[in-house]
């Protein structure tokens, strides 16, 4: 018997920031669109709160070789959308200009991109952070930026009458966050598109050098198991799985795929204030040192300073040393505040296929990431002590508390690995699929369009060449609208 | 721990009557070695090597002791129970008395937590089987004493995780930190827990007000 098929005018593969806003846009433009996702579909009377059902439900996580860094992704519908903190920030004209420099993606402009950034903006309702959204946790981090004279500022969030559970990677229970969810899933289904959820794309099938279509294994919605294949027939396929599948599907397609995966390296310093902070509430992320950025305008080493929930699980895990001394560290929770490091790394890592085809990824930050991580941490915990912490954590694995500058002068200057780390972790993820100028370095041209294979394109953040340097959704939402766009007009003038 | 390419069941099953099909059977010495080389990393090698030289890796399999084994009814969907008892001795170490009581008087399981959270992802399931097992009874060449990981008594255990953590061999930094991340996970995201430490639940009105109240901030 042959396998069920599905024929459309497009086919859309991973429906989060990349993948949902173009199967709005294909829909819209008044395509037949089927949209693949091979996780659930969970809506929001379903985010009850509970941290160990939700992660396992909304996310996925892996390991990269070469560092042991932890990378988390969304896996479900909305992709890591539904599991992120919500930040907004417009692409920086400074990165726009480097990938001109560097990646000859001359059409990419701060003019060509504004009216797809305006879009987006509008759709998921990005705003501003108010007073009412700024928890004790990120005002503790302004304080001692304001203290030490570093510059900062609220983010922009995408949320709609946040109530500040502290729930935003748990999928927001509230339905404020305007994830792709509650977004641009729902637009395209009202344009017509139809959702697959449970339908994981194994490679796109190309004849002739032509894409015509997808190959998927359907997984049964109870136990995760295969339940059969489907093949989506469609000339127009749009690959937008995430980095840690993009670039495999590319690779299991025949196409070659996977270099140059950028990341945002992170870790994160926790404190302890004697007054509670009940860091666990508020909007998960609001606050930003940017003082040492180097996009938007700053000049900085590279390195974003953002207050973090204290979650249990993560904090716990960030933390150094174990038994007694996490115990004590922990029986704090209350009394912590926390802020990750967004470093804009320099590294480059790759993506290839494990022997069972699954994604393999092997990153390491350099040296000199790894210094300014180092410089960062400590930077932080200068911050906290100026704020009135009573300890501060680096995360160190086998370090103690910090208790005053003259301890933290103290620590002997060393050169740090990546496993010196207690939790070193990217959500951030660029590249593997990147578009650019040249043809013999880059996967797909300026529109998106998979060198080699007619009506195949990229529109996820494995087309971007490079780190943003500022949290990422809405410069990947808007570079899928233009991609879509592009997608859309390139197959009409072929067929015509 | 790095997705690895072998199937679901990994090792950690040779003494299970539910054996995985192809997993070797000619005891732990190749089960150990064959985790090893499945890990496939130069520092494991060199470990292995060391173990192997040294006479040190063991000829029998027996049980972990009845304390850390899976309650009885409990249907784990990838650890072998040898596998469920190190993932409870590792965690018992890792979080300190309080919490330790709560898994020990039951009340919390991470171990049967680890195992439904790493079902569903295949490659993590199968790294984690082969940590295990490496942890049970690689790891301890290190030590004095010769025994599996979940026989040692507590010092010797919190050794053997300092020993982990401060390694200059990436691979042993690496099986600590992928054990420490299921470990927080699966021990940390428990209501009886959060409690414990003066978290009231994720809908607290009161919580959530005094989050949010500054004034005139610190
Ligand atoms: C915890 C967390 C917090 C974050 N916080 C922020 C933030 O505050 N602000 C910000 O700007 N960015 C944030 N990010 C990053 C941002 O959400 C991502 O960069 C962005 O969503 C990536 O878009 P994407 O389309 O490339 O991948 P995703 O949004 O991850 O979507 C990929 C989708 O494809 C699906 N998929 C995978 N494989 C297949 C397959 N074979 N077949 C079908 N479907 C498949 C996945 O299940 C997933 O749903 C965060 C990310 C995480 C994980």
């Amino acid at each position: 018997m042959s396998e069920p098929r599905l024929r459309a005018d497009a086919v859309v593969v991973g429906s989060g920031a990349g993948g949902a806003p173009a199967a709005a846009a294909l829909a819209e433009a008044g395509l037949e669109v089927v949209l693949l996702e091979a996780g659930a579909r969970w809506e929001t009377r379903d985010f009850d709160g509970e941290e160990a059902r939700m992660l396992a439900r909304l996310m996925k996580a892996t390991t990269a070789s070469g560092s042991g860094m932890e990378l988390y992704a969304g896996a479900c519908v909305g992709g890591s959308t539904v599991v992120n903190d919500a930040l907004c920030w417009a692409p920086p004209p400074e990165v726009l200009a480097r990938w001109r420099a560097e990646h000859g993606l001359v059409g990419l402009t701060e003019s060509t991109l504004a009216p797809h950034v305006e879009r987006v903006w509008a759709e998921i309702g990005a705003a501003p952070t108010g007073p009412a959204n700024l928890s004790r946790n990120a005002r503790l981090l302004e304080a001692g930026a304001r203290r030490l004279g570093w510059a900062g500022a609220a983010m922009a969030r995408n949320v709609r009458g946040c109530v500040n559970l502290g729930l935003c990677n748990l999928g927001c229970p509230s339905g404020a966050k305007q994830s792709a969810l509650l977004t641009w899933v729902p637009r395209a289904e009202r344009a017509g598109a139809r959702v697959l959820a449970h339908a994981r794309a194994l490679r796109v099938a190309i004849e002739a050098g032509r894409a015509r279509g997808v190959e998927v294994l359907r997984l049964d919605p109870a136990s995760g198991e295969p339940a059969g294949p489907l093949r989506v027939e469609a000339p127009l396929v749009v690959l937008a799985a995430g980095i840690l599948e993009t670039p495999a599907l590319l690779l299991r397609s025949g196409i070659a795929a996977g270099e140059g995966l950028q990341l945002h390296s992170s870790v994160s310093v926790t404190a302890r204030f004697a007054e509670p902070v009940y860091g666990f509430f508020g909007p998960t992320m609001a606050y930003a040192v940017t003082e040492f950025s180097d996009v938007h305008g700053r000049h900085g080493p590279g390195f974003m300073l953002e207050n973090v929930s204290v979650a249990a699980p993560v904090t716990a895990n960030a933390l150094p040393r174990f038994g007694a001394d996490l115990e004590r560290a922990m029986g704090a929770l209350p009394h912590l505040a926390r802020t990750v490091v967004v470093l804009r790394d320099e590294a480059r890592g790759r993506v290839t296929l494990a022997r069972d085809g699954s994604a393999r990824i092997a990153y390491a930050p350099t040296p000199g990431d790894l210094g300014r991580i180092g410089d960062a941490i400590g930077r932080l915990a200068r911050l906290y002590l100026a704020a009135g912490a009573e300890e501060v954590w680096l995360p160190l694995e086998a370090s103690a508390p910090i208790r005053s500058e003259a301890e933290l002068a103290a620590l002997a200057p060393r050169a740090l690995g990546p496993r010196d780390l207690t939790l070193l972790y990217a959500v951030h993820l660029f590249g593997g699929a990147a578009m650019g100028g040249d043809p013999a370095h880059s996967v797909c041209d300026e529109a998106g369009a998979v060198r080699g294979v007619a009506g195949l394109y990229v529109s996820d953040a494995s087309s971007l060449p490079g780190n943003t340097g500022v949290n990422p959704q809405v410069t990947i939402m808007a570079n899928a609208l233009r991609i879509a766009e592009r997608a859309r007009t390139g197959e009409r003038a072929r067929a015509a | 721990m790095s997705r690895p390419s072998i199937g679901v069941n990994g090792i950690g099953h040779r003494c299970e009557p539910r054996e995985a099909p192809g997993v070797n059977a000619a005891g732990p010495t190749r089960e150990v070695e064959a985790a090893l080389a499945r890990l496939d990393r130069r520092g494991f090698l060199r470990l292995a090597g060391t173990a192997t030289a040294a006479g040190l890796l063991p000829a029998g399999c027996g049980a972990a002791p009845a304390a850390l084994a899976p309650p009885p009814g409990l249907r784990l969907a990838v650890l072998s129970p040898r596998a469920y008892a190190t993932f409870q001795a590792f965690a018992l170490r890792l979080v300190g008395p309080a919490c330790s009581a709560l898994v020990t008087s039951r009340a919390i399981d991470p171990a049967a937590a680890a195992d439904a959270w790493v079902a569903r992802l295949p490659g993590l399931a199968s790294a984690l089987g082969q940590g295990l097992a490496v942890l049970e009874w690689a790891v301890w060449p290190l030590l004095p004493k010769l025994a599996p990981f979940t026989a040692l008594d507590a010092r010797a255990q919190d050794r053997v995780l300092e020993d982990l953590l401060r390694s200059r061999m990436a691979i042993k930094r690496d099986l600590y930190r992928g054990l420490k991340s299921l470990a927080t996970l699966t021990v940390y995201a428990q209501p009886a827990v959060r409690s414990r430490l003066g978290h009231p639940g994720p809908f607290s009105a009161e919580g959530i007000a005094a989050a949010m109240r500054w004034g005139d901030g610190p």
